[in-house]
């Protein structure tokens, strides 16, 4: 099969209603000849039909994330044929909708439509972005114009228990288990990066002075590109006024090896077990990452503690927590921090704070 | 002033037919048949688009009412959403309004124009919503000849005013009524919006009104409309420019209120949104990002500084709506529109008016010391 990357898009939007008169013959294999005669139409409204069933299967699951009686969702006043079909299921959900002109709004909702192969065989991956939430999921248009889901729902941003909508594709009969459930993964990394984070503090002067006797840095940039100061010289996070009024439920320490950035399985199963308990309604995660003693790496104290910490970070995303959702800091000298920090490790607390 | 038989007739019919005031409807609408007396066939090739909602739009409705009467109701309702977007407790950018099915044509434009001024908007089935939009189109007959007025009521907000029809257009024949809010002094109308319809030398009163406190005196002024002024269809100020400019003078008028003393402050953070070319609004992902995780950081009681203009000249209006939308996003977040400060240019640097390259927008973050 040739693989043939490309966006494929429609510009002609058809009315609702005859997609409800369609649609609402229960089945999206109802043949279209009996509504519209002309080839070139009939193909429109195939396609129409598919991207309705799409909206919908993501929608179902966007809907247990975001309760749509709360959640306001912006959308570009310019759209396309699936944004329209997003923005009818997103009206019949109850969610607030506003119209921007550029991507004003902290729930912004942008999608992604990626199709492999061609002829009868068409794969699209569709991936639906509001706010720190991504939605994902392949589907196949197989011979006969049927829509099949070829993979399972990929959440990112949230670790909400979400279902799958299983009667939308019942006419498809059996589906095998991989493709009939909700995988957690990380979000998409901005192509252009998220600009610096600078922390402005008096001590800026006097961290250029240390770093050219060698002494270790007072400050550095986290995985979010947020800078932070070295906890090595001070018990307070650089969060703490966002932790402030938030209560510490856990503390546990994910160990590393040696000059090692390498979680391992112990590293790993040590995630797992810290978001058994993590509820994203409540919830931060606090990840301090540790190297106090002497090294051999090239990366230096600072890049073994900030490099464990942004891993530590990337396992927790990898899971659906959201970014904003992990403050990662660090703590680092070529001697050891005592009783505070770890040597070789990093630090990971979950702070709960009041239900919204 | 001549007001036609027709809009006579018109206003007559619809008071008789039970249109003396449009509340919230008590059951959900989805099942009501529109009351669609006559279709005007003229109407029939018409794009209808301009005048429909995006949530709770009736087409049918909208279909049988006349062009002039769309374009009546559009302007009256560009009006009196521009006076909503400058009240501090409904600022588009945060507030999101629940709203019924339209059931008149007034309604189908009001909802339409609360969606241009940039308004989230939420289709419910009832009257729920702490923010529900009610609105209402009342005729009377007065001594001084016929009179409608237009009033929305958004929670304790109010905002009313009457409009007289004559033979070129509508014109306000009232003050605008403001109430629920300390701020109702502060709105600037752009009524020169109804001049561009053209007149034969007529006035019309400009101005508004708080209707909380009888000790505020409003300040009035008079607007002649001249047959010089007629302004074809196509030329004619659009409604997102007049919320556009209402949304700006807020701002602005926000940023002077309550000038900063920084010196009880202290810098705790910075950073530097790269806008990709001087003319787009497009924040992007990674921008969006660093904002999110700035607004993590807010605690009351904090200001976000916007620097978007360093012009050497001081004036660069792209910089400033670029400053306004990086507020804007800041905001979305809920971070009240009072605590993000647009600065005013800083005067460091020369860019040539055709340089379409990449441009900054410096945000520091604030704390009190």
């Amino acid at each position: 099969m040739s693989v043939n990357k490309s966006l494929v898009r429609t510009t002609q939007f058809f009315g609702l209603g005859v997609l409800l008169v369609v649609a609402g013959c229960g089945t999206p294999e109802t043949k279209p000849t009996a509504v519209v005669e002309a080839p070139a139409v009939t193909k429109k409204v195939s396609q129409r039909l598919r991207e309705d069933l799409v909206a919908k299967d993501l929608i179902y699951v966007l809907r247990q994330l975001a309760h749509p009686a709360t959640t306001t969702i912006q959308l570009p006043t310019e759209q396309d044929v699936f944004l329209k079909l997003l923005l009818s299921e997103l009206i019949v959900e109850g969610y607030g909708i506003q119209q921007v002109q550029a991507d004003q709004g902290a729930n912004f909702l942008r999608y992604k439509r990626e199709a492999d192969g061609s002829g009868d065989s068409l794969e699209n991956t569709y991936t639906l972005s509001v706010g720190d939430i991504e939605i994902t999921r392949s589907y196949e248009v197989r011979s006969g114009g049927s829509l099949f889901p070829i993979s399972a729902m990929t959440l990112a941003g949230s670790r909400i228990a979400a279902k799958i909508d299983r009667s939308l594709f019942k006419h498809l009969g059996q589906t095998t288990v991989a493709v009939d459930n909700i995988k957690y993964t990380s979000a998409t990394e901005f192509s252009d990066g998220i600009p610096t984070i600078s922390l402005i503090t008096s001590d800026v002067v006097s961290g250029v002075t240390e770093r050219a006797t060698g002494a270790p840095s007072l400050q550095a940039l986290n995985s979010s590109n947020v800078e932070v100061g070295n906890l090595f010289f001070g018990d307070a996070s650089n969060f703490t006024s966002v932790l402030d009024g938030r209560n510490r439920v856990s503390r546990d320490i994910v160990p590393f090896g040696d000059d090692q950035l390498r979680m391992g399985k112990l590293g790993k199963r040590m995630v797992l077990v810290i978001l058994n308990e993590y509820d994203e309604r409540t919830d931060l995660i606090s990840v301090v990452g540790c190297s106090n003693g002497k090294t051999n790496s090239e990366l230096g104290n600072e890049g073994l503690a900030l490099g464990r910490a942004e891993r530590v970070t990337q396992e927790l995303m990898s899971h659906g927590v959201a970014r904003d959702r992990i403050l990662d800091e660090g703590c680092w000298a070529p001697q050891s921090a005592g009783d505070r920090f770890p040597s070789r490790g990093v630090v990971v607390e979950l702070w709960r704070g009041d239900a919204p | 002033m001549n007001v036609t038989k027709a809009v006579v007739t018109t206003l007559l019919a619809s008071a008789m037919a039970g249109c003396v005031i449009k509340k919230i409807p008590e059951e959900p609408v989805a099942a009501t048949q529109p009351a669609v007396a006559e279709t005007d066939l003229s109407n029939r090739d018409r794009d209808n688009t301009p005048y429909l909602p995006v949530v709770g739009a009736n087409e049918a409705i909208v279909a049988a009412a006349s062009t002039e009467e769309l374009r009546q109701l559009q302007l009256i309702a560009s009006n009196l959403v521009s006076a909503l977007v400058q009240i501090p407790e409904l600022q588009p950018a945060v507030v999101t309004l629940q709203v019924s099915r339209a059931e008149t044509a007034f309604g189908n434009t009001l909802i339409r124009a609360l969606e241009n001024a940039g308004f989230g908007l939420q289709l419910v089935s009832a009257d729920q919503g702490k923010n529900y939009v009610s609105y209402g189109k009342r005729f009377s007959e007065t001594d001084s000849g016929p009179i409608t007025d237009y009033d929305i009521a958004i929670g304790k907000l109010h905002v009313r005013r009457e409009y007289i029809t004559t033979d070129t257009g509508i014109f306000p024949s009232s003050l605008m009524a403001v109430s629920g809010t300390q701020q109702a002094t502060d709105i600037v109308l752009n009524d020169a919006i109804f001049r561009e319809q053209g007149g034969a030398g007529d006035t019309f009163i400009s101005g508004v009104q708080t209707e909380d406190d009888l000790r505020v005196r409003p300040v009035i002024s008079e607007v002649d409309v001249n047959e010089y002024d007629t302004t074809p269809e196509a030329k004619r100020t659009s409604q997102t420019a007049i919320f556009d400019e209402a949304k700006k003078r807020f701002f602005e008028t926000e940023s002077q209120r309550a000038p900063v003393d920084f010196s009880a402050y202290q810098r705790s953070r910075r950073a530097v949104l790269i806008f990709s070319n001087n003319k787009t609004m497009m924040m992007g992902p990674g921008n969006k990002q660093a904002v999110r995780l700035m607004v993590r950081e807010y605690l009351p009681g904090d200001i976000f500084v916007v620097t978007a203009c360093t012009d050497v000249d001081g004036e660069n209006e792209n910089a400033r709506v670029r400053g306004i939308r990086v507020e804007q996003e800041f905001a979305s977040h809920g971070v009240p529109v009072d605590a993000v400060a647009l600065a005013e240019c800083i005067r460091a640097s020369y860019r040539h008016e055709s340089d379409n390259s990449e441009v900054p927008v410096e945000v520091v973050h604030y704390r009190i010391k």
